[in-house]
């Protein structure tokens, strides 16, 4: 199965986004802020592009409504995957030809 | 409208690759509150002890609070840390865990083979095996 590198997962900070959702399935706004080092309207930035292309799908805490938690969607998820995996035969090629 | 971007070179793709990793780690390798690990030894030990008791209905009404307890803390906890549903990466850990559930449920089977001793015995080595686990968990996540 080949992959296929995704125009929106491309910039750095929101591959990072999209790994850190894969791997939590729900991961809390505050949590992706922390670790991906952007200011919090830089971000939500990345977020709503994400969002707008139906990859993530973001929803506010019922309790507390400062806290915003983000999910990959499946159709995030499957894109995700397929640049991911785009990376690593980029990788493998580059190796073979050495 | 989306910018097009160039392929990236593999040095690229191995740098993205890296923020991948760093990314997903920092998500799975979160610290969990000390509390947590007690707690969840005292229970995965309270659930296998639950076997001693001679009724089966009694049992099975205090296995389901502690059951319930033990899912409900740990999701809480995991609220609270903002990744309720991370799996640590920490494969030592996730062995031990799963053999804390083995014990547990290898004391239902010494409590239909009426083995009182092997029941106390799971109860102790569940405790023990998850205590392990949360040792290494905790190292793991050290900043």
């Amino acid at each position: 199965m080949t992959g296929r590198l995704d125009p929106v997962i491309h910039p750095t900070h929101r591959l990072k986004i999209c790994a850190m959702l894969d791997a939590g399935t729900t991961v809390e706004m505050s949590v992706v802020k922390e670790a991906v080092g952007l200011s919090a309207s830089a971000l939500s930035k990345q977020v709503a592009a994400l969002v707008e292309a139906g990859y993530v799908r973001q929803e506010r805490s019922g309790r507390d409504s400062r806290r915003i938690w983000l999910t990959l969607t499946s159709q995030g998820a499957k894109a995700y995957r397929g640049h991911v995996r785009a990376l690593r035969e980029i990788i493998a090629d580059a190796a073979h030809q050495l | 409208m989306e910018t097009i971007y160039p392929e990236p070179d593999p040095q690229q793709a191995a740098a993205d690759l890296d923020a991948v990793a760093d990314a997903r780690r920092a998500v799975r390798d979160r610290r969990w509150p000390l509390w947590l690990y007690p707690t969840n030894a005292l229970l995965l030990g309270a659930l296998a002890l639950a076997g001693l008791v001679d009724s089966s209905m009694l049992a099975t009404f205090i296995l389901l609070p502690l059951g319930v307890a033990l899912a409900r803390f740990n999701y809480w906890a995991g609220r609270r840390m903002g990744t309720p549903f991370a799996v640590p990466t920490s494969r030592g850990f996730r062995v031990l865990v799963a053999l804390s559930g083995l014990c547990v449920l290898l004391s239902v089977f010494a409590r239909a083979a009426d083995l009182p001793w092997l029941i106390i015995a799971c109860a102790v080595a569940a405790v023990i095996s998850y205590g392990a686990g949360a040792a290494l968990h905790h190292r793991s996540t050290r900043p």
